[in-house]
């Protein structure tokens, strides 16, 4: 069995929109190679950020889902939900200093309930002291009264776009216990992926202060770093009362590009970008609840350098000190982009488990409830469990609201990415590759993907797992899996560009 | 066995060719129909497509085996017998009629759980 864990790393609302990315690709059973854990640690100073939220929620799903859609779970490397995605708390049986940890994928910040002068002035002692001179100097504090200004912003709702705070922050990151844990966690094989925005606070400042306070341990120096940063890919609207600015973007984005030109090459060993000209202007929310934006093709791209990372064999690492730099392109430049504009890698490695998702998604959801009065249907008890059982309620969840919201909110998005037809039926579901029913003399002769074919195949694999998986629930999810398979093989191949 | 099955229901017929001959032919042969429809019920079709399955598929079927047995022990009486019309006939096919329903509970039961698509019907 593989040991070698991944810790990714997603800070601020980007890097956890980009973790609820990964999130979708490991259920769709994404392979990873020569990986035992892969440890999502979501940073973000605002707590009730929704982006964080949605991408937790999808993560604890996920969890739970693995956790009991399989019986040898520590062995599973192929299906759907595949990946061990875990919280740093599923290290503690290997070690004992984890009392105490929450099993959470949150590394939670202490204190931050405050501004960032109460923070730096917890007593209010630097009152008329020449350090709150200098406090005043460094940071804007022209309105006193007015809580945008970088002294009073309140830390817990982000650091909206202001990565001088955010650093001063992160600093202190190496006090919680969860960090204390992550360091003492990381065993010599393990891979570290950071990934941030560089155009915001949370992830710009906290990027290259994560890989500060990381490698200040001599143990975790030899240990491969890979990093995505996300340049500017969206616009906000203007709004006067708001801290963040888009205008500001570009800017900030060379600032900090120069910034980790000097102090990071060689420091981490894949050097991941991504940007997309921003044509989408999302409301200018400035954290919290409302901050809830939309997925988007970017993010699926971005995790998908996650994957890249993960199963990039040993040997093909520059040599210490040096690093790698990657970006990802497309075939052609569209508005809207499906399946056709990837590259074969990418294609067979991300596209083809999330067109398996995405059938298992509509047969769940749509198909099976119809099915109600099949011998499979009855054998796995589906009437009751369907409503009554929390591994279908966790699987139903995870369906409805976290991957099918997923790819609406990317087919909503500029850049739209649409590889699906969702509202169609399973023979049109895959964009640009219908598959052919053929009729002659208005008889159906080919019907492709149809309810008869549905019930033939759920019945003789369910007939078939049984003898194989006595439990119910987790014949059902390997079931879920293969008739995934046989909708695939009807389709023959991922649409491509002639 | 069929004679003491059928004499059960039927009564003693004084004619002793029902013994000797009806009983154990009919008998027999109800017995093989039964599982006949019950094997393509269950197992022909039962596994090879989802096309006749159902609780109605499966009392069709069955109305369709228990006519055969009422017709077959009534035809099978007429013809050895060589009598037209006999009341007794009557009673000898409807009790006939009545273990090829309880043959094919019985053959459903056994082969039931051999099925893919049927291995819940009727129960």
């Amino acid at each position: 069995m593989p040991t070698r864990n991944t810790f990714v790393f997603g800070i601020g609302g980007t890097g956890a929109r980009i973790v609820r990315s990964l999130t979708m690709l490991l259920a769709a059973g994404t392979k990873l190679n020569d990986t035992n854990k892969i440890i999502p640690v979501i940073i973000d100073v605002d707590a009730d950020n929704a982006d964080t939220s949605r991408a937790l929620a999808a993560l604890k799903t996920y969890k739970y889902i693995r956790d009991h859609g399989y019986s040898n779970a520590e062995e599973i490397r192929d299906g759907f939900f595949n990946a061990n995605l875990n919280t740093l708390s599923s290290i503690t049986s290997e070690n004992d200093y984890s009392e105490g940890l929450d099993d959470s994928f949150q590394l939670q910040f202490e204190n931050l309930e405050k501004s960032f002068i109460e923070y730096l002035d917890p007593r209010g002692e630097l009152v008329g002291d020449i350090n709150m001179d200098l406090l005043e100097a460094l940071y804007d504090n022209s309105n006193h009264d007015d809580p945008n200004t970088e002294l009073n912003l309140k830390l817990n709702q982000g650091f909206k776009g202001n990565p001088n705070i955010g650093s001063v922050v992160f600093n202190n990151l190496s006090n919680t216990k969860e960090f204390k844990f992550v360091l003492k966690s990381i065993g010599e094989n393990d891979r570290i992926f950071i990934v941030s925005s560089i155009f915001g606070g949370t992830g710009s400042s906290g990027f290259p202060q994560l890989v500060k306070l990381l490698q200040q341990e001599e143990k975790l120096r030899g240990n491969k770093y890979g990093a995505l940063t996300v340049m500017p890919y969206f616009n906000v609207t203007d709004d006067s009362n708001s801290a963040i600015n888009s205008d500001m973007f570009n800017s900030k984005t060379e600032a900090a590009l120069s910034y980790y030109l000097k102090y990071l090459n060689g420091k981490i060993n894949c050097f991941y970008q991504l940007w997309d000209r921003p044509l989408k202007q999302y409301e200018n929310k400035q954290g919290g609840v409302e901050q809830k934006n939309s997925a988007h093709l970017i993010e699926l791209i971005g995790a998908t350098a996650i994957i890249d990372f993960v199963n990039k064999p040993d040997g093909n690492f520059a040599s210490k000190g040096q690093t790698q730099y990657f970006d990802f392109g497309i075939k052609k430049e569209d508005q809207v982009i499906d399946i056709r504009h990837f590259y074969p890698n990418t294609a067979k490695t991300v596209m083809e488990p999330l067109t398996l998702l995405t059938y298992a998604m509509k047969i769940y959801l749509e198909n099976l409830p119809e099915l109600r009065n099949e011998a499979f249907y009855k054998e796995l008890n589906l009437s009751d469990k369907y409503s009554n059982n929390a591994f279908y309620q966790n699987l139903t969840a995870f369906f409805s609201v976290h991957y099918k919201n997923w790819l609406v909110e990317m087919s909503g998005n500029e850049r739209t990415f649409q590889p699906f037809n969702l509202a169609q039926d399973l023979n049109a579901l895959v964009r640009e590759k219908p598959i052919e029913v053929k009729k002659v003399l208005g008889i159906v002769t080919k019907p492709g993907i149809s309810d008869a074919f549905l019930k033939t195949e759920l019945g003789k694999l369910e007939d078939e797992l049984k003898k194989s998986i006595p439990d119910q629930d987790k014949r059902f999810f390997k079931l879920l899996n293969r008739i995934a398979l046989e909708c695939y093989k009807k389709l023959e191949a991922l649409p491509s560009m002639i | 066995m069929f004679e003491f099955l059928y004499e059960l229901l039927c009564g003693q017929n004084p004619d002793p060719i029902f013994a000797s001959d009806i009983y154990p032919f009919v008998g027999l042969f109800t017995l093989i129909f039964a599982f006949v429809f019950a094997l393509v019920f269950y197992i022909i079709l039962g596994r090879a497509r989802p096309v006749w399955d159902k609780t109605v598929h499966w009392v069709i079927t069955m109305v369709i085996l228990l006519i055969i047995a009422f017709g077959f022990a009534y035809n099978h009486a007429q013809t050895v017998t060589e009598e037209s019309e006999n009341s007794f006939f009557y009673t000898f096919a409807m009790v006939n009629t009545l273990y090829a329903f309880i043959y094919y509970m019985l053959f459903s039961i056994l082969l039931k759980r051999f099925s893919i698509f049927a291995k819940r019907t009727p129960f």
